[in-house]
């Protein structure tokens, strides 16, 4: 019963760090290369965010499609009709800049405050 | 196939079927058909590319459809969840329908209780002292006014009660009461003409007819009075 309340705890623990930075993972992944919503997902898995499904991700897109940040277009594919993926605008990559820029500051300062943990200023 | 699988060579009816309750969910939540149409347009042109570029149905599938069209409708703000989830605010009465409502409930009690209380009294009192036709008039009369006083009263009692957190409760059970007593005096003459012209008739149809008119007077007369009172 108790590992189960640890357990629970530490899935809460992980999921405010995910909601945290998921969102500018999925425009760093955009970014990197267009795509549908489910290739994000899988994509973001292979890099490590093993518990991200497509019920968490499309409706991430959709907010940044409504904040602009991102678009759906066509793409010519190679072989048959034109794909359609998902575009990050100047206005994304701009808001992608800055919450990289954050997320070095917020991450740097976490490491100091571990360090203290080591005896290292 | 439905609108949204489009005969899509990855699609399965399995999830136009899961779309479907996605949708569904949306109508469920109060969203507008045009903004519905658009939604589901735009998942399954995502879902439609990720099954040609190979996605497993079954994860798809394994979603669920409520949690997932609450997220969807959440991120497309200003769409305001809570709003839709929350039951429909109960429909407010106007305080003028409120003002009329409570007045005619008010008379309806307090006429009750005259026909409990003061139309015995006063047949008694007819039979033991009215020797002739025009004192049987006049305690008539009298009870016709005692009975209209008391509907008035009732009528004035619950509008006081009514707007009894209001700084003008007085003010309006006063009017309500003013109101019901000019409505009933406006009213005595149609249906007394009524009366007359059917020969003082007792029929059922005669007694509606005439309670229908005395009542339609007095509505008039006291949404105008309730107009007046808002001012």
């Amino acid at each position: 019963m108790r590992r189960m309340v640890v357990d629970e705890v530490v899935a809460q623990r992980d999921g405010h760090l995910v909601r945290g930075v998921l969102e500018m993972c999925v425009l760093a992944t955009l970014a990197a290369a267009p795509t549908h919503a489910y290739d994000v997902v899988d994509r973001l898995r292979s890099r490590g965010f093993g518990s991200i499904g497509y019920g968490t991700v499309y409706p991430l897109v959709t907010r940044l499609r409504k904040q602009g940040l991102v678009v759906q277009e066509s793409e010519p594919s190679p072989a048959g009709p034109p794909r359609k993926v998902l575009r990050v605008t100047t206005a994304g990559e701009a808001a992608l800049r800055d919450w990289r820029d954050r997320w070095a500051a917020t991450s740097a300062a976490a490491e100091r405050v571990l360090a203290e943990l080591d005896g290292t200023p | 196939m439905s609108r949204t699988s489009g005969g899509s060579a990855g699609w399965h009816p399995r999830l136009t079927a899961w779309v479907d309750r996605v949708e569904g969910r949306w109508r469920a939540l109060g969203v507008a058909e045009a903004e519905r149409v658009r939604w589901r347009r735009d998942l399954v042109v995502d879902l439609a590319q990720a099954r040609l570029d190979g996605a497993a149905l079954g994860e798809v599938l394994a979603v669920d459809p409520v949690r997932f069209a609450d997220d969807v409708a959440t991120a497309q703000a200003p769409y305001d969840m809570e709003v839709a989830r929350r039951p429909a605010p109960p429909r407010q009465v106007s305080p003028q329908r409120a003002f009329v409502m409570l007045a005619f409930a008010g008379a309806l009690v307090g006429g009750l209780l005259s026909l409990l209380t003061v139309y015995p009294v006063g047949l008694t009192l007819m039979d033991a002292f009215a020797d002739s036709y025009a004192q049987e008039g006049l305690i008539a009369l009298t009870l016709h006014v005692l009975a209209g006083l008391l509907a008035a009263t009732g009528g004035a009692v619950f509008v006081g009660f009514g707007h009894r957190d209001s700084g003008s409760s007085r003010r309006l059970a006063l009017t309500a009461g003013g109101g019901l007593l000019a409505a009933g005096a406006l009213a005595v003459g149609p249906a007394v003409a009524i009366a007359r012209a059917s020969g003082y008739s007792t029929q059922a149809s005669t007694m509606t007819l005439e309670v229908l008119v005395v009542v339609a007077i007095c509505a008039a007369v006291m949404h105008a009075v309730a107009r007046l009172a808002a001012r």
